[in-house]
């Protein structure tokens, strides 16, 4: 009858159809909570006040939660099948408080979704999340700004999501450092298609980067706005103070690792004060990285893929690590690093002194501001350069700046070497002595090193789950990167531009010694990586089920993604 | 363009021996590789269930309530009392309900066969999801009354012991 009745009314059914499919994807997604109470898994959480948590998965369900899931179950059965079928919610409730247990419910919307097939059940299940993670998302701003607003218990619906994933997040990121390898396995290469909207993402993309920042300076969560961030209350702030009595001269004595970041942070403290710079050092870091993500997609893939790599960029784990650890440094260079890619690929593609000049100014500039990150960059750029030289359209270009490139870094080095003395860099921490410091100590960790021992996964597993307690476990982050890499083509210039990146990443992360494996593994943009791998599959997914499921799947996981992130954020204000 | 296919068309002498048939070789490499990757993966992740193991108490192993036990009606805290040898275990479950709700104040009472009465007062932060045990060493208890708090909402459970 009500399918009658919708085919004269066009507006109605769309709507209809909507309502259908977001209840449908709710019960699903109660399912799916439900399942893993059963299972009895649990998930660790970064918590305000409490720190360090761990999360049961319990469904939200009470007298009014099995009504409200039985009145979701009923709008698809009515919408979509024949009349009788709304017997069966009503019947299943009775059912369900006859045991006082949601298994009939359960299982009601396990046949629902048997019988209503594979693209129905995406674009329901994406729909669910996108208003799952809403109220989530409503949730998580209420605690932050002191919202008085009506809050729905959903969080374990969100935290279901990925809880499974958690016990094989280390095996993820082995997989996300290794996807170079499983590039041939993938026949459809990225190839992706502009759909405008660039610019709104970016503005979008900006203001969660000011929301992220906020919310850990938020009164409603931390009264005495103290500092947020291991490096920003151990490092910068009592830096801060040192730069402000000793003045400008001392910049290069107490930043001798990244004078020019230190020279930012001089210059803020100046004016700012200490305490004012150190907050304003995250802000600068987010939304840097935000801006350069997004020109350096632009540039290599176009304004779709660049609108999208600037929304990852505050919600991935460069953002929730960075904030935990207050790594600004490594942050703002990682940042630079990526305009200066940008430098070279419009060198490569066009040529043009002045982007060669830009390239190498930026490649300076990325290396002053933290000088490891920096030295990951040189190395993975060295490689990129080495490897466009394969290509003919790029060959006698990338061979000129790969010459350039070597004679500037060796005349910098040998320059500070001389000099540093006279600029107040202790003799014992110049650029060269720093660099073949650690590759000794790598050289000693490497020889004893037992690649997938079980000690080695033992370190792996502490980088992971015990650095930054929960930052790494967002599973997106690892299989969006994994998808996106592997789904490159091997010969073309974003090719060698992420591909060598990955590798040394991967390379320095498997022999890193126990505390600096998460510091090799902040060194990758994921936001590039991840960017890729969403656009990629969002595109399959369009090809396969049509362009409206791709484009909800895509707002589904960034759905997902903010509130993760924005979770962790609450989290850290305390 | 996948690898291969570059490698095949970069080698004309291999294409001449294999015309026709290059689609196939293609697709029996990438399987090669692809079972070649797959053996590789399992080594590198074999050792890795025995490093996981210090880990899982962050997803699974811990302490669990049934919170669908006798009834639907979920309440903020899910409360169970039980008696190991002489302890008494007090588990406390915040459910997600009242999301705002941060403060638990507990009350526990608890009476012993020789006529004996302890109170006992818990105060602090609670976080939903998060499950507190509590332990009180009552050898003789027969009776506890657990009243929880919070921030306004209060359960209360009462719990006879037998074999006391």
């Amino acid at each position: 009858m009500v399918k009658r009745l919708l085919k004269y009314n066009i507006k109605s059914r769309y709507w209809l159809n909507i309502a259908s499919a977001i209840s449908m994807g709710i019960s699903i997604l109660l399912t799916w909570t439900y399942l893993m109470y059963k299972l009895g898994l649990y998930c660790p959480c970064w918590e305000s006040s409490s720190g360090f948590i761990i999360r049961a998965i319990i469904p939200p369900l009470n007298y009014m939660g099995i009504i409200v899931w039985a009145i979701l179950l009923s709008i698809p059965l009515t919408v979509n099948g024949k009349l009788w079928l709304i017997a069966i919610p009503p019947l299943t409730l009775i059912l369900t408080i006859a045991i006082s247990d949601p298994l009939p419910l359960a299982l009601t919307s396990i046949s629902l979704m048997l019988l209503s097939g594979l693209r129905r059940v995406f674009e329901a299940v994406s729909a669910g999340i996108i208003v799952v993670e809403s109220i989530v998302l409503t949730y998580i701003l209420a605690r932050a700004y002191d919202l008085q607003v009506p809050l729905l218990p959903t969080l374990p619906i969100h935290l279901s999501l990925y809880c499974l994933l958690i016990p094989v997040i280390p095996v993820l990121v082995l997989v996300a450092c290794l996807s170079p390898i499983l590039n041939p396995l993938i026949p459809k290469k990225f190839n992706p298609t502009n759909h405008g909207m660039s610019r709104t993402l970016l503005a979008i993309a900006l203001l969660t980067s000011l929301t992220m920042w906020s919310i850990i300076y938020c009164l409603a969560l931390n009264p005495g706005l103290k500092l947020v961030g291991v490096d920003a209350i151990t490092r910068y702030y009592p830096h801060a103070i040192q730069l402000l009595r000793g003045g400008l001269q001392s910049v290069m004595s107490v930043g001798y690792d990244r004078p020019l970041y230190y020279l930012i942070l001089y210059v803020l403290a100046k004016y700012l004060g200490a305490y004012n710079a150190v907050r304003m050092l995250a802000l600068i870091a987010i939304s840097t990285y935000t801006v350069a993500s997004y020109i350096f997609a632009r540039e290599v893939w176009g304004g779709w893929v660049a609108g999208i790599a600037a929304m990852i960029a505050p919600l991935t784990y460069t953002a929730t690590v960075g904030f935990y650890s207050g790594l600004y440094s490594n942050w703002t260079s990682l940042s630079i690093a990526l305009l200066a890619y940008t430098s070279i690929v419009k060198w490569l593609r066009r040529g043009g002194v002045k982007w060669l000049t830009l390239y190498l100014i930026l490649m300076a500039g990325s290396v002053a501001t933290h000088v490891y990150m920096g030295a990951i960059f040189f190395a993975a750029s060295t490689t990129t350069l080495a490897l466009a030289t394969i290509e003919g359209g790029f060959r006698r270009r990338a061979l000129t700046v790969f010459a350039i490139q070597i004679a500037f870094a060796t005349l910098s080095l040998l320059a500070i070497e001389n000099l540093g003395p006279q600029l107040g860099i202790p003799t014992t921490r110049t650029p060269l002595k720093i660099v073949i410091g650690n590759i000794n100590s790598w050289l000693r960790g490497v020889t004893s090193l037992k690649l997938f021992s079980t000690s080695w996964w033992n370190n792996m597993c502490f980088a992971i789950y015990a650095y930054a307690p929960t930052a790494a476990l967002d599973p997106t982050v690892w299989i969006l990167t994994a998808i996106g890499i592997a789904a490159l083509r091997f010969r073309s210039l974003d090719g060698f531009i992420i591909m060598p990146w990955i590798l040394i990443v991967a390379a320095l992360s498997f022999t890193a010694p126990l505390n600096l494996i998460y510091r090799v593994l902040y060194d990758m943009p994921y936001s590039i990586t991840e960017a890729v791998g969403l656009s990629y599959i969002t595109e399959n997914v369009g090809r396969r089920f049509g362009g409206r499921v791709g484009a909800i799947s895509l707002a589904a996981l960034i759905a997902f993604k903010i509130c993760y992130a924005m979770n962790y954020a609450v989290g850290l204000a305390f | 363009m996948c690898i291969f296919n570059e490698v095949f068309i970069d080698l004309p002498g291999v294409m001449i021996l294999l015309r026709g048939n290059a689609r196939l070789v293609r697709r029996v490499c990438r399987f090669a590789y692809g079972f070649a990757l797959l053996i590789f993966f399992i080594y590198a992740i074999s050792s890795y269930p025995s490093a996981a193991t210090y880990y899982v108490n962050l997803w699974s192993g811990r302490e669990r309530l049934d919170v669908f036990d006798f009834s639907l009606q979920n309440s903020v805290v899910i409360c169970k009392v039980e008696k190991v040898g002489g302890e008494l275990r007090i588990l406390l479950l915040r459910t997600y309900f009242e999301p705002q709700a941060q403060k638990m104040l507990v009350k526990v009472k608890v009476l012993s066969g020789d006529g004996g009465e302890m109170l006992y007062t818990f105060n602090e932060e609670t976080t939903a999801g998060h499950l507190t045990i509590y332990t009180i060493y009552a050898p003789k208890a027969q009776y506890v009354q657990v009243e929880v708090e919070v921030d306004g909402v209060r359960v209360v459970k009462e719990v006879w012991l037998s074999g006391s």
